[in-house]
């Protein structure tokens, strides 16, 4: 009898060790899954990051080794160095003019198209295939459309033709090569906002729209400013952050279309790094760092707002 | 109908219209300028039909632009990032969907947390641990290697994989499948979707990026088509290029998105549509 049940304790204890082993080892195995992707973002991504940051705290020129400065990449690119804070006035000079006009644009293109109707497929199709092109391929497009100077393009000469003077952007005028920029960008960019909007307006139910006319709502405005707009404030939200992030980013626009001039007047801080990235990497470096720092401020506002309105819901 | 209702439904249509024209137009200047000599293609009034088509621009820069080399690398960088992608992406959102391990979920935060990291920060660190590290600098390794691992994808495998009932697994489990071949013969298969969309997404941003190759690659051979066209055709000596010539580039180089959108143009819409979900 007493034998029996050490003879069953045993079992019992045997298997449970058996299980627990075997525990284990479907842990590992689940883990196994994450391992290569775990390892290449460990050494792609998070090694970097620490890496840049050690970077803009030395003077390091690709040859020699790398020698401890302190903060004076930082001075450099904060007092020296003038073109690192032209290059942070033109990004948020992009990203004001950039910002609006994608998701005002795209709210506007997606309220158009909203209710079925004739037609209406072949309109989305125009309106985002501009989104599948490359910066390169639009870039050339329109710096060749709106080129001045010896070859006028397309724009300039129906200026000139109607007696206007067409601002040379390719070589003085940076605010208008900025702009030049901006439409290209806008062309490209806004079936993003359109369709994240038309997704948006789907999700409105009809019946709302049904109460509000009981209610005396009756034109197509007030429709649109007292239901469709305030339901649309987490889609705006969500834009207007993607968009600054996406537009804080800009680079290969502005290498393509304008070269960073005319004298630095589109030269982003991404396009700053890349300038010195070869030569003077710890500036580069700092500016990679500062740039960093924005990023995770824009980020952290994102968070606040959107918790703020997920709180109001309540 | 109302007369007035009708009234409004014309003038959204002219509306319409009038902005269909505006984004449809540098496409049209991008196909009629690239059958122009150089001399018409400057000419204004501008004809919208070339007046004798130059066909021959289109193999006058696939001679300038070493084109095919090109077209080749762009393919290489872009598929071997996708495929790369799709699979270790799959793998590990369907670990963090299904198979709870020890501190799965807090590992998965810190993936999210990844996400705001753009290229624009790492590139210089990358490029001087590519080239310290073996040489990796001027070969493909640097331009599919550090891209594979990507959160965003990731995300989207996990959250797909999320939405599959659990049942299915289950049985598979009860069978004896272990968990690989549960991965490879249940979820994979089921995965559709989530590969189209992860495909589209990383496929179009390879194609287009022009960053990466300008940073990681010097040497001419490793060119893409993007390279090509910004680099060898746009700037450099060629400075003021033949205008016919360069937008003949550049229609080749925007063919196989547009084609590949006009083909799967649903899965393009929802696929952008989910990218939403980043913010």
């Amino acid at each position: 009898m007493q034998l029996q049940a050490q003879e069953q304790a045993k079992i019992g204890a045997v298997s449970r060790t058996q299980r627990s082993v075997r525990t284990i080892r479907r842990q590992l195995q689940a883990f196994s899954f994450t391992v290569p992707a775990l390892v290449l973002l460990a050494i792609f991504l998070l090694y970097p990051i620490g890496y840049v940051i050690y970077l803009s705290f030395q003077r390091w020129d690709l040859l020699g080794t790398p020698q401890f400065i302190g903060l004076q990449n930082y001075a450099t690119i904060f007092f020296t160095d003038s073109a690192f804070l032209q290059s942070v006035g033109v990004t948020i000079f992009f990203v004001i003019l950039a910002v609006p006009a994608q998701v005002g644009l795209g709210l506007l293109l997606a309220i158009l198209i909203e209710n079925e109707f004739r037609g209406r497929t072949f309109f989305r199709t125009v309106f985002f295939i501009p989104l599948v092109v490359s910066f390169v391929a639009a870039g050339i497009t329109f710096q060749w459309m709106f080129s001045t100077g010896a070859n006028p393009g397309i724009l300039p000469a129906a200026l000139t033709s109607i007696g206007l003077k067409f601002p040379d952007w390719q070589h003085t005028n940076g605010i208008v090569a900025m702009v030049m920029v901006v439409i290209m960008n806008t062309w490209k960019a806004t079936g993003f906002s359109m369709i994240l909007y038309l997704a948006g307006l789907q999700s409105i139910s009809p019946e709302l729209y049904e109460a509000a006319s009981i209610d005396g709502v009756r034109n197509a405005w007030q429709r649109f400013r007292f239901i469709s707009w305030p339901l649309l404030v987490p889609t705006t939200t969500l834009l207007i952050i993607t968009n600054t992030i996406g537009s804080f980013q800009a680079f290969e626009p502005f290498y393509v279309m304008t070269n960073g001039g005319p004298s630095g007047a589109t030269t982003t801080i991404v396009f700053y790094i890349y300038n010195n990235f070869a030569t003077r990497t710890g500036v580069a470096s700092a500016a990679a760092t500062v740039f960093l720092i924005f990023v995770l401020a824009i980020t952290a506002v994102q968070l606040l707002v959107t918790q703020r309105r997920q709180q109001s819901y309540y | 109908m109302s007369t007035s209702r009708r009234r409004s439904i014309i003038l959204k249509y002219i509306f319409l219209a009038f902005l269909a024209i505006l984004f449809l137009f540098p496409f049209a200047w991008m196909v009629s300028t690239s059958l122009k000599t150089n001399t018409e293609a400057l000419l204004y009034p501008t004809r919208l039909i070339p007046a004798v088509p130059q066909w021959s621009n289109y193999p006058d820069v696939i001679a300038a632009l070493n084109f095919w080399r090109e077209l080749l690398n762009s393919l290489i960088m872009s598929l071997g990032v996708t495929f790369g992608t799709i699979i270790l992406s799959a793998l590990a959102g369907y670990a963090f969907a299904r198979l709870k391990f020890f501190g799965s979920d807090a590992l998965f935060l810190l993936i999210l947390a990844t996400l705001i990291i753009p290229f624009q920060i790492l590139f210089v660190p990358l490029y001087l641990m590519l080239s310290n590290w073996g040489g990796w600098l001027n070969t493909f390794y640097a331009l599919i290697i550090p891209s594979l691992a990507s959160p965003f994808y990731i995300f989207v495998f996990r959250q797909f994989f999320l939405t599959i009932p659990k049942e299915l697994d289950e049985a598979a489990k009860m069978d004896g499948a272990g968990y690989y071949r549960i991965f490879w013969m249940v979820m994979l298969p089921l995965a559709g979707p989530a590969v189209a969309t992860v495909f589209i997404l990383s496929f179009l941003a390879e194609w287009s990026n022009l960053l990466k190759p300008l940073v990681f690659t010097s040497s001419p051979d490793l060119y893409t088509l993007q390279q090509g066209l910004a680099i060898t055709l746009n700037r450099g000596a060629n400075l003021v290029p033949n205008l016919g010539t360069l937008m003949a580039g550049v229609v080749l180089a925007s063919i196989l998105p547009i084609v590949m959108f006009l083909i799967g143009q649903r899965y393009f819409v929802r696929s952008v549509a989910s990218t939403g979900l980043k913010g």
